[in-house]
This record gives C-alpha cells, sequence and structure tokens, in this order.
C-alpha cells in the first residue's frame, strides 16, 4: 500500500516530464531543421552498418585499412580506388566508409563514458554538497579554465599516440560538463517536497538517488549528451589533423587527411593536384556533424523555455 | 562601491584558478619519467646519460611531489619551460614570445568581425524569427559551426590561392618578408601590419592585410555561429519583455525599440558567452596558423604535436590556460559594468 | 458627451502549439470624454489585450483579426487605429494615448536611467519645441559670448544644425550625422533640453529629489517611485486617453491608496480621459464613473458604477458582486472553472457556469445591447431571446 502511494507519488511527478517529453517530439516532427539532421544521421547509420558490403574487409582488423602500395605520392581517383589514395595508397573510399563506424564509436564512447561519470559525480555532488562538492567543482573549475582541444592535445602527448588516448583525453575533457548539469538538476529536485516526503518515509539514499532523483533530472541531460557527438566528432578529428590520431593504417576520416598532410597544398604547379586526399573525408566529417548540429539546434530551440511558445 | 567589492572578490578568486591551471600541467608532466623530463632541459640529445642525471639532481626531478612542484613553478615563473626541440632548440619561451604578435595580429583581426557579424546577424534573425531570412542565417550559422576548421581553410586555400592565385600562404610575400628581415626595417611590434606603417612602408601593411584576410575569414566561419544563437536567443527574450511593450506603447519606431532597447539588454549574454569565444579562438588558431602556413604559437604548437615535443606543448597548453583565464576575468568585470543589477548584489 | 475611442468587434487570436486562442471575440466598448471607464474581470478573461488593441500592439503569437478602433485625436478627426500605418501609429502612441502597465520594474528598461526613459517621449514627440527652446537658447548665449570669436562660431555652427532639423524633419544628413558615434552629440543640446523637462516633470508627480532619481537606474527605486516613473512617461505629452492596466496591482498597499490618488489628481489636472483595467471591485468603486464587465474575452455588461453595483443585470455581474467580501454577508464563489479559450464554450461563454442559463444560451451568442438608458448587457435573459 505504503508503495502504491509512493509510485503514484512518482507518477504525479513524472507527469509533467512525460507531457513535456510528448510536447517536444511533436516539435522535433514539425522543424524541417532537425528532420534534415535526424536524415543525414539516418544515412551515416546505414553506412556504417553495411560497412562490410560497401567496402569489404582485408585484414582481420576491418578497421586496418587494406593498402596498396607503399608509394608516399597519393593516387588520384580511378576506377579501383573510385576516391583515390593517401600518401602510403590507403584507399580513401575504404577508410571514409569504416571511418564512419569510427565516428560513431569515438561520439557513443566519449559521451557515454562522460556521461556515466557526470551522473555518478554530479548527483553525489549535488545530494551530499559539502566537501566532495566543494572539490569536485573546484576540479571542474581546472579543466574548464583550459580550451578542450588544447587540454586533449597536451594529454595525449602526455598518454601517448594511440585511439585509446584520443578517446581518454576526450573524456576527460568532457565529463565536468555534465557533472554541472547532473548536479544542477539535482540540486533543483532535491528541494522538491515528494524527495522530502522520500527521506521522512526513511527511503536509502541510494534509492532516492536513483528512483527519485535522477529519473528527474537525467532528461535534459541525455539529450544534450546525445547533440555533442558531433561536437566531439570534430575535435577527434582535428586531433588526428594534428598527427595525434588512431595511427596511419586506422580507417578513420581525421587520419586519412593526416596521412596525406605533406600533399594536402599540391604541387607548386597545381595546388588542387591531391583535393581527393582531404576534401572527400573532410567531407564526411562535416555532414555527419552537421547532423548533430543540425539536431542540435532544433532541441535547442525547442527546449529553451524563454522562447518555447510561439 | 559595490563594483569594487565585486572586482575584488573575482580577483581574489582568480588565484585559485591559477594554482588549479599551474598543478594541471604540472600533473600531466608525471605521466613522464623524471629521464623523460630531464631532456626537456637538454639541447638536442644528449649523448652521455649523464647529462640526464644531472639534470635530475639539479632540478629535483624525482624528489617528493610537493618539492618538485615548488622548483618546477619557480622555474616556469622565470620563465624557463624547457627547450622546443621542434623549432630548432630555443627556449620554449622565447618560441612563445615570437610566436605571440602574429597570433595576436590574427586575434585582434578576427573578433571584432566575428562579434560585428554575429550580433548583427543574431539581430536580423530574432528580429524575422521563423521568416526566410531567420532560417537561411541559422543553416549557414550551423554550417560553419560545423566545418572542421582545417577543412574550411584548405577549401579557401584552394579557391582563393590556388584558384584564383590572390596570394600564397605564409604571413607576407616573399619579397616583403625580404625586407622585413632586412636590417633597416625595424620591428617595432612584430606585428607586420603595424611595423608596415611605423616604417612608413605601406605596402608592407597591405601585404601583411592581403595574407591575413583568409585566416581571419575562416576563424570568423568557424566561431561566427556562437554568438549568433547567443544573440538571437537573448534577442527574443528581450523583444518579449515588458519594457519592450512600454516602449513601442511611447511611440518609438522599430528601429529605436529594437537597436536601442532590446539590443543593449541582448549584448549582456554576449558578453558572457565572449569567454567560449576566445576558447574557439584559441583552439582554431592552431588549426588556421598551420594550414596556412602563418606561424604564430598556433603554428608552433601543432608542429610540436605532431613530433610529439613535451615541453612546447605542455609550456603552450599553459599559457593558453593562462590566457584564457585572464579573458574569463576580464569578462566578469565587462560584464559587472554593463549591467548595472550585477553591482548591487 | 463625445466618445473618445470606440472598439467595434474586436477579435484577437494567439495562434500557438497547443491551439488558437480565441483571446477576444467582438469586444465592444466605448470610452467618453472626460470620464474613467473601468474594465472589470477575472485574470486571463481578456482586459489586458483590449488595452493594447487600441493601440494596436497585440504581442505575436497574437493577431488582430477584425474589428476597428475608432479614435478621435486631439485636432477632432476620427481616426481607425486598426488600419492606420505604423508611422501614424507611432505618433499617436505615447503623444494621443498612452498606457501604465501592472509591473513597474518590468516597464521599465534594466540599462537606461529614469531620466533617459522619460527624456525619450519628449524627443520622439516633442523635437520641435525642445528644439525651439535649445536655438531660443544659443541666441541668448550668442548675445552674452560677444568678442569670443571661437565660441560664436561653434554656436553658429550649431545653431545652423538645429534649424535645419526644425526645417526638415528627417533629412539624410541628420540620419547618417545620428549613425556616427562622436559627431551625434550634437544632440547634447536637444538631450539635456529634454531631461530637464523630464526632471520638472518628476517633480510634478511628486517624486523627490528628481534631479537624482533622473540619473538611478529602476533597480535603485521602489516599486512605488518606479510606478511614478511609468506614469510620468505616459503623461509626459498630455495625452487625451490614458489606459491604466492594473497600476496597482503589484505595489504595496499602502503605495497603491497613494497612486491611485496620484491618477485621480493627474487625470483632474491635464484633463485626461481614464480606462481604468482592474480585477477589483473596490478600486473601480473608488475611481471610476461607469464600467465595463469582462468574461471569457467578451464585453458581457456596461453601466454606470453606482448602477452597475446597485442593479446589476447580468448573471455573471451578479454573481461577481456577490462573490465580494463584505462584513455580515455571505460570502459566494462563483461555481465552475475558468473557460480554456482554445476550445471556449459554444453560444454564450458563461452558460456552463450561469444559474440562469436557458436552452438558447448553448447555442447563440448574446449580443450587447443597450437594455436600459446607458446600460448595456449580453444575456439572452434581456434580449427577448430566451424563449
Ligand atoms: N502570449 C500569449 N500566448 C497565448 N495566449 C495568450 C498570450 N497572451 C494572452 N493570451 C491569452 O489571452 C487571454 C487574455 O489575456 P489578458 O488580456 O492578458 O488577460 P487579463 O489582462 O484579463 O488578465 C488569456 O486568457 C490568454 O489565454
Ligand atoms: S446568456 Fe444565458 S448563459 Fe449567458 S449569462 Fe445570460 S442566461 Fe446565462
Ligand atoms: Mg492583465
Amino acid at each position: 500500500m505504503k508503495s502504491n502511494s509512493r509510485w503514484s507519488e512518482l507518477k504525479k511527478s513524472m507527469s509533467p516530464t512525460i507531457a513535456e517529453l510528448k510536447f517536444t517530439v511533436k516539435r522535433i516532427r514539425e522543424s524541417p531543421l532537425s528532420i534534415m539532421g535526424m536524415a543525414i544521421i539516418m544515412f551515416f547509420a546505414a553506412i556504417a552498418i553495411l560497412a562490410p558490403i560497401l567496402a569489404p574487409p582485408v585484414n582481420e582488423n576491418p578497421y586496418i585499412m587494406p593498402h596498396d602500395g607503399w608509394k608516399r605520392v597519393p593516387k588520384p581517383p580511378s576506377p579501383k580506388h573510385i576516391f583515390g589514395t593517401t600518401s602510403g595508397q590507403y584507399d580513401v573510399f575504404y577508410g571514409c566508409i569504416w571511418g564512419t563506424r569510427t565516428a560513431f564509436y569515438v561520439g557513443f564512447e566519449v559521451v557515454g563514458i562522460s556521461l556515466l561519470i557526470g551522473i555518478v559525480i554530479g548527483s553525489l555532488s549535488g545530494y551530499y554538497g559539502g566537501i566532495v562538492d566543494e572539490i569536485m567543482m573546484r576540479f571542474t573549475d581546472i579543466i574548464y579554465a583550459f580550451p578542450g582541444l588544447i587540454l586533449a592535445m597536451a594529454l595525449v602527448v602526455a598518454f601517448g599516440r594511440s585511439l585509446e588516448s584520443v578517446l581518454l583525453a576526450l573524456v576527460l575533457v568532457s565529463w565536468p560538463t555534465y557533472t554541472r548539469v547532473i548536479r544542477g538538476e539535482v540540486l533543483k529536485v532535491k528541494q522538491t517536497d515528494y524527495v522530502e516526503v522520500a527521506k521522512a518515509i526513511g527511503c536509502s539514499d541510494f534509492r532516492i538517488i536513483t528512483r527519485h532523483i535522477l529519473p528527474n533530472a537525467i532528461y535534459p541531460v541525455l539529450i544534450m549528451a546525445s547533440l555533442n557527438i558531433g561536437s566531439v566528432v570534430l575535435t577527434a578529428a582535428a586531433l588526428s589533423f594534428l598527427g595525434l590520431g588512431a595511427g596511419e593504417s586506422f580507417a578513420d576520416w581525421g587520419q586519412l587527411i593526416s596521412n596525406s598532410r605533406d600533399y594536402i597544398m599540391g604541387t607548386a604547379a597545381n595546388p588542387l593536384a591531391y583535393w581527393h586526399t582531404w576534401l572527400i573525408p573532410g567531407l564526411f566529417i562535416f555532414m555527419f556533424v552537421l547532423g548533430w548540429n543540425l539536431l542540435g539546434d532544433a532541441f535547442r530551440d525547442i527546449l529553451d523555455p524563454t522562447i518555447r511558445r510561439r | 562601491m559595490g563594483m569594487k567589492a565585486y572586482i575584488v572578490r573575482r580577483v581574489l578568486l582568480f588565484i585559485p584558478t591559477l594554482l588549479g591551471v599551474t598543478l594541471l600541467i604540472f600533473a600531466i608532466l608525471q605521466f613522464f619519467t623524471p629521464e623523460e623530463r630531464a631532456s626537456a632541459y637538454i639541447r638536442g640529445t644528449p649523448k652521455n646519460p649523464d647529462v640526464i642525471y644531472r639534470v635530475i639532481e639539479k632540478y629535483h626531478l624525482d624528489a617528493p611531489l610537493h618539492i618538485q612542484y615548488y622548483f618546477w613553478i619557480t622555474r616556469v615563473l622565470s620563465g624557463d619551460l624547457g627547450i622546443a626541440k621542434s623549432a630548432g632548440n630555443i627556449p620554449v619561451s622565447v618560441a612563445l614570445l615570437k610566436g605571440i604578435p602574429a597570433t595576436f595580429e590574427l586575434v585582434i583581426f578576427s573578433i571584432p568581425s566575428i562579434i560585428f557579424l554575429g550580433i548583427y546577424l543574431g539581430i536580423k534573425s530574432a528580429v524575422n524569427r521563423d521568416k526566410a531570412s531567420d532560417h537561411i542565417i541559422r543553416i549557414f550559422s550551423i554550417i560553419g559551426w560545423s566545418l572542421p576548421t582545417f577543412w574550411s581553410a584548405l577549401i579557401l586555400i584552394s579557391i582563393f590561392y590556388g584558384g584564383l592565385g590572390w596570394v600564397s600562404a605564409g604571413r607576407l610575400s616573399n619579397e616583403a618578408y625580404g625586407v622585413v628581415t632586412s636590417p633597416n626595417f625595424i620591428r617595432y611590434t612584430r606585428i607586420n601590419t603595424i611595423d608596415g606603417i611605423l616604417n612608413g612602408q605601406l605596402w608592407i601593411t597591405i601585404d601583411a592585410l592581403k595574407h591575413i584576410v583568409l585566416p581571419v575569414i575562416n576563424l570568423t566561419i568557424i566561431s561566427v555561429a556562437l554568438i549568433v544563437r547567443v544573440m538571437r536567443s537573448s534577442m527574443l527574450e528581450e523583444l518579449s519583455k515588458g519594457y519592450i511593450l512600454t516602449a513601442k506603447a511611447k511611440g518609438l519606431s522599430n528601429d529605436v525599440v529594437i537597436n536601442k532597447h532590446a539590443k543593449r539588454n541582448a549584448l549582456i549574454p554576449v558578453v558572457t558567452i565572449s569567454g567560449v569565444l576566445t576558447a574557439g579562438l584559441l583552439t582554431g588558431v592552431v588549426i588556421t596558423e598551420t594550414v596556412f602556413n602563418y606561424k604564430g604559437i598556433g603554428y608552433f604548437a601543432a608542429h610540436a604535436a605532431l613530433q610529439m615535443d613535451i615541453p612546447s606543448v605542455l609550456g603552450f597548453a599553459l599559457f593558453v590556460g593562462l590566457v584564457y583565464s585572464v579573458a574569463n576575468l576580464i569578462v566578469d568585470i565587462t560584464y559587472a559594468y554593463i549591467d548595472p543589477r550585477i553591482r548591487v548584489e | 458627451m463625445s466618445q473618445i475611442v470606440r472598439l467595434k468587434d474586436i477579435v484577437v487570436r494567439f495562434y500557438t502549439y497547443e491551439g488558437v486562442v480565441k483571446a477576444l471575440e467582438k469586444v465592444n466598448l466605448f470610452v467618453k470624454k472626460g470620464e474613467t471607464l473601468g474594465l472589470v474581470g477575472e485574470t486571463g478573461c481578456g482586459k489586458t489585450m483590449t488595452g493594447l488593441s487600441i493601440f494596436n500592439l497585440i504581442p505575436s503569437p497574437g493577431r488582430i483579426e477584425g474589428g476597428e478602433v475608432l479614435f478621435r485625436t486631439k485636432e477632432g478627426r476620427i481616426k481607425n487605429l486598426l488600419s492606420l500605418d505604423e508611422a501614424g501609429l507611432q505618433r499617436i502612441r505615447g503623444a494621443e494615448i498612452s498606457m501604465i502597465f501592472q509591473e513597474p520594474s518590468a516597464s521599465l528598461n534594466p540599462v537606461y536611467t529614469i531620466g533617459d526613459q522619460v527624456s525619450e517621449v519628449f524627443l520622439t514627440h516633442r523635437e520641435k519645441a525642445l528644439l525651439k527652446n535649445t536655438i531660443k537658447k544659443i541666441d541668448e548665449e550668442l548675445q552674452e559670448s560677444k568678442g569670443e570669436l571661437l565660441k560664436r562660431f561653434i554656436l553658429r555652427f550649431e545653431k545652423n544644425i538645429y534649424e535645419r532639423i526644425m526645417r526638415n524633419k528627417d533629412p539624410l544628413l541628420i540620419r547618417i550625422l545620428n549613425k556616427i558615434p562622436l559627431i551625434r552629440r550634437y544632440r547634447r543640446r536637444l538631450e539635456a533640453e529634454a531631461k530637464k523637462q523630464a526632471i520638472s516633470l518628476l517633480r510634478d508627480l511628486g517624486i523627490p529629489d528628481p534631479e537624482r532619481v533622473a540619473d538611478m537606474y529602476p533597480y535603485e527605486l521602489s516599486g512605488g517611485m518606479q510606478q511614478r516613473a511609468v506614469i510620468a512617461m505616459a503623461l509626459a505629452c498630455n495625452p487625451v486617453l490614458l489606459v491604466a492596466d492594473e497600476p496597482t496591482t503589484s505595489l504595496d498597499v499602502t503605495i497603491q491608496a497613494r497612486i491611485l490618488e496620484l491618477i485621480r489628481e493627474l487625470k483632474r489636472r491635464f484633463d485626461t480621459t481614464v480606462l481604468f483595467i482592474t480585477h477589483d471591485l473596490g478600486v473601480i468603486a473608488e475611481m471610476c464613473d461607469r464600467v465595463a464587465v469582462m468574461y471569457a474575452g467578451n464585453v458581457v455588461e456596461i453601466a454606470d458604477v453606482k448602477e452597475i453595483f446597485r442593479n446589476p443585470l447580468h448573471p455573471y455581474t451578479k454573481a461577481l458582486m456577490e462573490s465580494i467580501p463584505q462584513p455580515g454577508k455571505e460570502y459566494k464563489t462563483i461555481r465552475g472553472v475558468v473557460p480554456n479559450l482554445i476550445n471556449p464554450p459554444s453560444g454564450c461563454r458563461f452558460h456552463p457556469r450561469c444559474p440562469q442559463a436557458v436552452e438558447i444560451c448553448a447555442e447563440k451568442r448574446p449580443e450587447l445591447l443597450e437594455i436600459r438608458k446607458d446600460h448595456f448587457v449580453a444575456c439572452h435573459l434581456y434580449d427577448g431571446e430566451e424563449r
């Protein structure tokens, strides 16, 4: 009986959230920008899923690009290599297709892990407050004191060049954002009556956090996080371009460009001689990020309480 | 009075930030062995391992952490950040100092173009909400926001330098470079556009401007969306407020209502976001300079990263962390000046 | 007694994602010269929108979808404010009709001083008079400064500019000059003149130490002082009609009385007609000559204030009267809930709550008719339709 009333309590407290969600979904469907974004993301998802068919793997590890010789000079598109080859003769088409999987992988992994850290630290920090909170917030302050890419650059140099280093560095620079947002939400929800009620009837802290606070606090953060995937991939691409990527043979868009870094400026006679080495992988990065950002911008407008209602 | 107290409080808060910034860089340094860290202070590769051990001892590189930090921060404060092997074995601090004027020049030209364009487009977008011009502005700014910096830079180079043969990459043409580095050209500021004027050689200034246009455009394209978005949403918010209705009921024209009443208030969030803009610029500079072969600190850092030159990358990160923290301090104080309300808190 | 403003069949709709809000449905109303007309009704019934429709200032996503606002200007011409162009409206707003809003702190721009905001009205609507004064002052200074060549030269130059503005209201030259920060300082004499007038107006409204208050920002003033500043802006150009939208609702009780007294006094002094919006029948009794009662986007009854308290005809007005807490009398609330204006009740919007409703009430919308002399009611009980 008691748990029943608590359930209805929870349901009541969630119902505005659910109504809000429905309203949001409706508006997302009505916004042309978000539909465009959605379509682009779907397109990339299809490429990622169909990668083994579009570009059959040659090596045991499909993320290791096959290469057709060792010549340094990139080759322009030809029937054999429809997007041409990079310096070192890696097939650009293969790299772009499997690089799509890498992009999703990097995006989801970085956002997922930083979100998890954010949820744990943010809710503990917000719920208990005090010295733990103080220390955590100073931590986030320090990381906020650096532009993300530059701190990530320093970290990758420290960890050594590898995909894992890139992922770790990106997680380290992005967890504070989620931690702060979650903390803020927890602080808000903590004040509400039904959390007071839950405390009064003797729920454990763990139960209060997981059952009562997080379901209410997590919603804006989840949206924000999923939309950060684009910017994570953009930063990862920049690191790759700076030579701090996964390594020469790894199928990754930024890496493809980085492989040909000595050739992207073309020759003195023809600056566009090796256009394919950067224009094509760059287009993949751009479209992928654009998809997420279109969706993100539509969401931001819809969720902005000050301009919600037309 | 409130204002003074606010500034004092904000400046005091700056001290722990500085401590944090240095501590973080120091912590990253601990990923390396004392031997690796020692080699950061040695020109070239030492032939004799003794040299390394002598440096470790002299610089206390294997002492307990707090002692190490003390000696490290003392060296940093005296300007010793190690040797930049990727920049011809000159000290990192010298390499940074050499690069700063160029980067400063680039940033100083970019900021106004980003801010003015961003504010203009943001207002236009908000005033025409959900009309065609709003959609166009938003789509273009999202596109700019999504462009990989190096990719847009390469496209610009291909079109304007490659296709149209405008100028070639770099800070100056070869001819101008020859003059600038010649002994009878005095490099007062190392900022070419200004030095050209100071030396009475206007063509140097024009040459430098020609070379800076594209990097500035690139930085503008990738950062302007930030300002547009903030300006648009804060403008929409202000336009829905009561004082706007009062202003209209007073009989003011739309132009005055928008550009005098709403704009001034809508600018406040733009000031707060300019900290983030600084971060974006400091990041954008690294890649833009690299692609445009424009030799500032960003170019230096990118080349150091490529060669895994540890002291240079960390020295650069430390410098950027400091610049960014100072920028945030300035932003907060400016904010208090613009918004009379914050002073009472 | 002539009518200053007449609202005819005003329809206002809001287009929201939840649906179309039918905020005003054929509102009819007129205000006679010199009177104070009270507009009373529950929150959300459309009082503010009625007031704003006179200004043709319905905020988006709202739109005025029908009707006329006939306004008699100071010159005595009758204009439909809903078909006037933007420039024509701007000449009337703030000069001939002005408005005071409920929340003084929200009606003032937080980043400009009180003095700036009051002088702005003079600069907008009284530029000619300000110019005349300024030129006169320059002439005086010219008289005094015999012999000082440079000063005389500058003064001559300034006079020339002001005379140019005087002759041609919006010359291209001036428009360009206005855009250049340093040169724009030519306006400083004009602004100083406007500020002087603003200060004297503030003094008239009983603001102590007006010189200092003029240099203060809104947040530095109390609610009562802020509302006085708003009233100053509204009355700056001596308008014929003042729309006061719940001007005291957000103020302390003690200050409410003083602001009401101030409005009454100013009305006498400036001979202004007032449309007084409130949800407080007590204030109505104190301030108004006639009363219009609104319910859910309709005006349901209009009569003299005495008549309405003594002899209310519309069932809603009656219910409203009974809901006034009075000593020794039973306090009744109106049964049912305020209707939602996206799907308002059919026919008479009050019918689901009306104790006297008859069949036709759900089908046909009652018109506002003059049942007795000067007593208008919109109810089927009185229009011979109830059978
Ligand atoms: N911005 C808006 N969006 C949607 N509906 C609105 C908006 N503003 C007002 N309305 C509608 O107009 C009706 C009348 O509002 P208003 O005139 O402000 O009421 P009052 O002043 O009598 O309290 C409200 O019931 C509301 O439904
Ligand atoms: S018209 Fe009918 S429902 Fe409406 S007030 Fe009159 S009696 Fe009541
Ligand atoms: Mg109202």
